[in-house]
């Protein structure tokens, strides 16, 4: 569709989700009545500047339901993902929200080269996780043969894959680096495989990881992306051309803001991404802070497809880290820490061996969690790893370490070290 | 019991020096001294003359130090006098953490610092069986 119509038929959804929000989310009625706004005073998608935002802490403060946008009896789903401190945040799905979203993903299995001829391996995780549920609705509605194997059990994935004969790939990353190592550690040869295009997501990844996959794996890699707050992935998808992803606008209207001052910025400045999600009724989030940073192209892509496209994530406004497709929050860490009789003198070594994230802490002892033998300090550790895994999802290797003896940078303490290199250097033209 | 003072100390060069350097100044004087040691840090372990002046100090210096009873015995200074010690223990059921040696009393006998996973216990068992255990001072 031009341009024209794509933003005719935006307004006409904006419009009618700011009146679905302000009757059903108090927060957003509550933030429009201190701007002296009505749902009647939005018109189209020029007023869209004039609306408030939302964050990642309204949704956790918001917890469980303030932000449910049907009466739950309409509510077929909820999938769920980390908040900053703890507190989770619910997304709710009415059958239209999973229906619409399923499409998405459709969409991006297609521009991939994917069709109902294919097998497709969902490795993504499934559960309260969006990324398995998400890629697994858009390949049944698409026709493929899905295979739901979810993450792990790499024997078995690898088994059905040459048994299968699964061509499409669907996973982190990491994982999809992790599997062709163990394919070739296990003597596979590239002819027993059929395998033809890989979507990876829920991970930052360079294009120099796509291409040791692509080489690999000998397959084309296609990078995907999304928000469990806007569906999930899907939001956005990579095409033939492999130069940024696509952004379902029909379904999410998509800003640059300068995340300082909240001022829209134009196409080609680099931002934070805010979506507003144009149709979802049991979750309706305007203007919704992603704290991604990226730059939108309008240009033509060889592809075809009008929708505008978005650079792969160059970084985050916040200290968000994505450690084994898992998002941890630094300040979830330290609620963790204080609550168990420690103090904020810790630090975040984050890395890459073998193509899997290596995660440890480093904590500063206190005299409270002193013992007298290593055995003693060895069950203070694990104590710590269980209530950081409960809290994060994943477990991190802890180590208590001496006071003082974490490096503080003039003043400001290194919180976190990260040494994988997930954001590349070169630049992105659009 | 004796009373052990227990710090945290940093596993790099140059860690354990500004410790005992602190204790020195303040005249405090070292009795007896190990360390447990692991890849991040070591545990300290060591019985002065002088343990809260000494605690007082570490503390004011920032490290993190804890003090902690240890049975301290007298035992005859000859080839098989601890196995015999380990094996009252074992027999009884009565595990060890760790230890070391205080030091030679001059009169053919020698004293030793263990840590019992019950130190009473421990000390109580010793003791039925002739043992000479060290109070505090």
């Amino acid at each position: 569709m031009s341009l024209e119509q794509l933003r005719n038929l935006q307004s006409e959804k904006l419009v009618r989700q700011v009146r679905h929000a302000y009757e059903r989310i108090g927060t957003f009625r509550k933030r429009m009545d201190e701007l002296g706004l009505k749902p009647s005073d939005i018109n189209g998608i020029d007023d869209i500047r004039r609306l408030p935002f939302v964050t990642k802490e309204d949704l956790r403060d918001a917890y469980p339901y303030g932000f449910l946008g049907v009466p739950r009896s309409e509510c077929v789903r909820i999938h769920s993902t980390s908040g900053t401190t703890g507190r989770r945040v619910v997304a709710f799905y009415s059958r239209h929200d999973v229906d619409f979203w399923e499409d998405c993903c459709a969409r991006a299995i297609v521009a991939a080269g994917g069709s109902k001829e294919d097998v497709c391996q969902i490795s993504f995780g499934f559960g309260l996780f969006t990324g398995g549920a998400g890629l697994n609705g858009g390949s049944q509605k698409l026709g493929c043969m899905t295979v739901p194997m979810s993450s792990g059990n790499t024997e078995r994935q690898i088994q059905f894959m040459t048994d299968l004969g699964t061509t499409i790939l669907c996973c982190t990353p990491s994982y999809a680096a992790y599997l062709a190592e163990s394919i070739r550690d296990r003597g596979v040869p590239k002819e027993a495989l059929s395998l033809r295009i890989g979507i990876f997501g829920a991970e930052p990844w360079t294009e120099e990881m796509r291409r040791s996959i692509e080489k690999e794996l000998g397959i084309h890699a296609y990078d995907i992306y999304g928000l469990t707050e806007l569906s999930g992935p899907g939001v956005a998808f990579e095409c033939e051309a492999q130069q940024g992803m696509h952004v379902n606008e029909d379904h999410f209207f998509v800003e640059i803001i300068d995340p300082d001052t909240g001022e829209p910025l134009p196409e080609g400045r680099q931002g934070e991404l805010v979506f507003t999600s144009l149709d979802k009724e049991a979750f309706p989030l305007i203007r919704y802070r992603t704290r991604d940073i990226c730059i939108l192209s309008r240009k033509q892509c060889s592809c075809g497809r009008t929708f505008v496209r978005m650079s792969k994530p160059m970084g985050r406004t916040d200290d968000m880290l994505i450690i084994r497709g898992v998002n941890v929050f630094p300040s979830q860490i330290e609620t963790v820490l204080l609550r168990s009789g420690y103090s904020s003198n810790y630090q975040i070594l984050v890395d890459r061996v073998h193509n899997s994230d290596t995660f440890e802490i480093l904590v500063e002892a206190t005299e409270e969690r002193f013992a007298d033998t290593v055995s003693g300090m060895t069950r203070y550790e694990r104590e710590l790893v269980e209530a950081l895994k409960t809290m994060l999802g994943i477990s991190p290797a802890v180590h208590l370490v001496a006071p003082h003896s974490i490096e503080r940078g003039e003043g400001k303490s290194v919180r976190v070290i990260d040494k994988r290199k997930l954001i590349s250097d070169s630049q992105w033209k659009g | 019991m004796v009373k052990q003072l227990s710090v945290m100390v940093e596993n790099s060069s140059g860690s354990l020096y500004p410790v005992l350097r602190a204790l020195a100044d303040e005249n405090i004087d070292i009795q007896a001294l190990t360390i447990a040691d692991t890849e991040r840090y070591g545990i300290l372990r060591i019985i002065v003359d002088q343990t809260e002046k000494a605690m007082d100090t570490l503390k004011r210096n920032g490290y993190v130090a804890k003090v902690t009873d240890i049975v301290c015995i007298t035992m005859k200074d000859k080839a098989g006098a601890f196995s015999e010690i380990l094996k009252l223990l074992e027999d009884n059921s009565v595990g060890l953490e760790y230890v070391y040696v205080l030091g030679r009393t001059g009169d053919g006998n020698v004293r030793i610092l263990l840590r019992a996973d019950d130190n009473e216990n421990a000390e109580n068992l010793l003791a039925a069986n002739g043992y000479r255990l060290a109070g505090e001072e």
